[in-house]
């Protein structure tokens, strides 16, 4: 596109479909299809598909000097629960003596409380060494001896389907990658393609496609781009913005963006992400359109810079403090869980908050340096804005109060429906069901009406998300992420990045990258396992351990180069006002200047802090 | 918006208004909303 055509050109206003340039991901996807299954797909689909049921059979014969089918309904339970536990990764006796009803119910494992007990005192009586060589011998059997050609002929067709699946999960992968960034066709489309492609491969049947798109994650987008619409409606965003920059003195962009880093950056430790973008977002579009009406001229270059500082603000803090997102719980849990070791909350925020101090000027000093917009000073627009204000005597309208109140009670109920609400309701509503509840709430009041939502939600945004969902389950679920992370891993550790520091910094790479394709909460649960148990085998009872488990977590967080890897950039996208190569611009600087500034703090600072009772690296 | 109407795409180029694409979405959600319903009431 020329630069005369670019200016022409409002960006994301209107969308087109390029058929030729489309050619070439579909060609790509049936091209990686039709070819036979590589050899390492085919080993990651007999691990899913046969994996438990050997490991399974084999702790029966083990323990029991049984087959699977003659257990009792209690020594079932107690071989299904070694498997679970060595899928994570998690070895250790003192880990499994630790598990509960509340575990099991979230692996899928029948119990109740008379078997839970037989087994936990079956378990008591293995010495600990005996123990860890049985899970040893399993993991073995399981990553080493369990391979294609080991199989039956029977069981060969299902293993071959089984590797199809994931060789349909990395073309699929490549297919969207593609399709982000030349933006063939408009992005949402490449949600639609992904259930239809799972769907045609096989990866999921008909009956969850519909199910998997209406996660909650996809509910909470929908409902938060609506009260984005009722605080643009009533004019509560240029309240805000107001407070935000009113007392500003030299209302240059730069200043601007820094306030918005500032501000947005340390909120997303305590807050989520999700809701902090989708508060923004109708902040940074009122900065946009008053700097246009009073410049009188249209300035792309502008609306782009705002937009990607709300969504890489709320992309800096969340992994730096436990209660910014659920993928360092995760961390946590799987270090608990395979290691015994326990990470407080005061100890991962000594060492993950100082980090901040470095993505903050270096974020904002990337984005200032990537975009130049020709509008710099925005007093003009603080001024319409004061004036708008000002029009209803400075006094809160009745729409204006309703709205705030009812944002108000959904981020009390954000933040509390995990534990307050829960003990109060004694039902787990989840985020989605919240904000569709506001939503509903804005209607009942009168504040907006049903035509509003309809015309002013990007619902095509709502359908990106669902589409980021689908796509990361079925990564997860075919094994696709586990097959990328050992790739990766098989290319990093000739190359030295086998031990030490190398180590942590692969680890890192990997989660960082996976985490571009999906969300970082199932990127943490897919690639954790695998990064810490490298670190575990490398680097047995050291700091390296705790080292990972926060590495990956805050690795997971770089999503910064596509639209899809995380909530903030989808929520930012609805302003229309992006293209997909606008997150790479600043993506890829911001990715490597993060990577290398996290690998200097652990080197440095965390590495001189070390970690209490465990030895250094 | 007007001007960008004008212009000649190329082609095997394809121009949807942000408006057809919203209706287009907002619809969507609706028939995915509905076949969840029927597919978690009567689904396998």
């Amino acid at each position: 596109m020329s630069q005369a055509e670019r200016k022409k050109k409002p960006t994301g206003y209107d969308k087109y479909v390029n058929w030729k340039l489309f050619a070439i991901p579909l060609g790509l996807l049936i091209l990686l299809l039709a070819i036979p299954t590589p050899r390492s797909m085919l080993d990651v689909g007999v691990e899913y598909a046969f994996g438990p049921a050997y490991v399974q059979q084999f702790f029966g014969r083990e323990l029991f000097q049984r087959n699977t089918a003659d257990l009792e309904q209690w020594q079932m339970q107690a071989v299904r629960m070694m498997e679970t536990s060595l899928q994570k990764s998690s070895f250790g006796k003192a880990a499994f003596l630790k598990r509960g009803e509340k575990w099991c119910k979230e692996n899928n494992i029948t119990s109740s409380k008379e078997h839970l007990d037989r087994v936990m005192a079956f378990v008591r009586e293995i010495p600990e060494a005996e123990f860890r060589a049985l899970n040893d011998r399993a993991f073995t059997l399981l990553t080493e001896e369990l391979s294609f050609d080991g199989l039956k002929d029977t069981e060969k067709a299902a293993a071959s389907k089984a590797g199809f699946r994931v060789q349909a999960a990395v073309g699929i992968v490549l297919f969207v990658v593609f399709c982000f960034i030349t933006e063939a066709i408009p992005l949402p489309m490449v949600a639609f393609c992904v259930g239809i492609i799972a769907l045609c491969t096989g990866i999921v049947d008909r009956n969850n496609v519909a199910s998997l798109y209406w996660s909650d994650a996809t509910w909470f987008i929908m409902g938060s781009l609506m009260f984005a619409a009722a605080f643009v409606k009533t004019g509560v965003d240029k309240r805000i913005a107001m407070m935000m920059f009113g007392r500003l003195r030299n209302a240059d962009v730069k200043w601007v963006t820094l306030v918005i880093i500032v501000v947005i950056s340390p909120l997303t430790m305590f807050m989520s992400d999700h809701a902090l973008a989708a508060m923004f977002l109708p902040i940074g579009i009122v900065l946009y359109t008053l700097s246009t009406t009073a410049s009188g001229r249209e300035d792309p270059e502008l609306a782009k810079m705002l937009m990607i500082t709300i969504a890489m603000a709320c992309n800096l803090g969340g992994s730096l403090a436990p209660s910014g997102a659920a993928r360092n719980i995760i961390m946590m849990n799987y270090a608990e869980d395979m290691f015994g070791i326990s990470m407080g909350f005061a100890q991962w925020c000594l060492y993950c908050v100082p980090f901040l101090l470095f993505l903050i000027p270096v974020s904002w000093v990337v984005i200032n340096l990537r975009f130049k917009p020709s509008i710099r000073n925005m007093s003009s627009a603080l001024a319409v804005v004061k004036e708008e204000v000002n029009r209803t005597g400075g006094r809160w309208t009745r729409e204006q109060k309703i709205s705030l109140v009812i944002f108000l009670v959904m981020l009390f109920t954000w933040i509390t429906e995990k534990n307050l609400l829960v003990q109060w309701t004694g039902i787990r509503f989840g985020l989605g069901a919240l904000a569709v509840m506001g939503a509903l709430a804005y209607i009942l009041s009168g504040v907006v009406n049903w035509r509003d939502y309809q015309t002013k939600v990007d619902w095509g945004v709502v359908w990106l998300y669902a589409g980021a969902i689908i796509f990361g389950r079925v990564l997860v679920d075919t094994g696709g992420a586990y097959w990328i992370a050992r790739s990766i891993l098989s290319l990093t550790v000739p190359l030295g990045l086998g031990a030490g520091l190398g180590l942590l910094l692969s680890g890192n790479v990997i989660t960082a990258l996976i985490t571009q394709i999906m969300a970082d909460g199932p990127a943490c649960a897919a690639v954790g396992p695998v990064t810490l148990a490298m670190a575990g085998i490398v680097h047995p009872g050291t700091a390296m351990i705790p080292f990972t488990a926060m590495g990956t977590a805050i690795a997971s967080s770089f999503a910064y180069c596509l639209v899809i890897g995380t909530p903030p950039n989808a929520i930012v996208y609805a302003s229309g006002y992006l293209e997909s190569r606008d997150y790479l611009r600043v993506g890829i600087i911001l990715w490597v200047t993060n990577m290398v500034g996290l690998t200097i703090l652990a080197s440095t600072y965390w590495r001189w802090l070390g970690w209490s009772g465990l030895a250094s690296f | 918006m007007e001007t960008e109407k004008q212009r000649p795409l190329p082609r095997g180029v394809v121009r949807i208004s942000r408006e057809a694409e919203r209706k287009f979405f907002f619809y969507a959600t609706l028939v995915m909303f509905v076949v969840w319903v029927v597919t978690e009431l009567y689904g396998g």
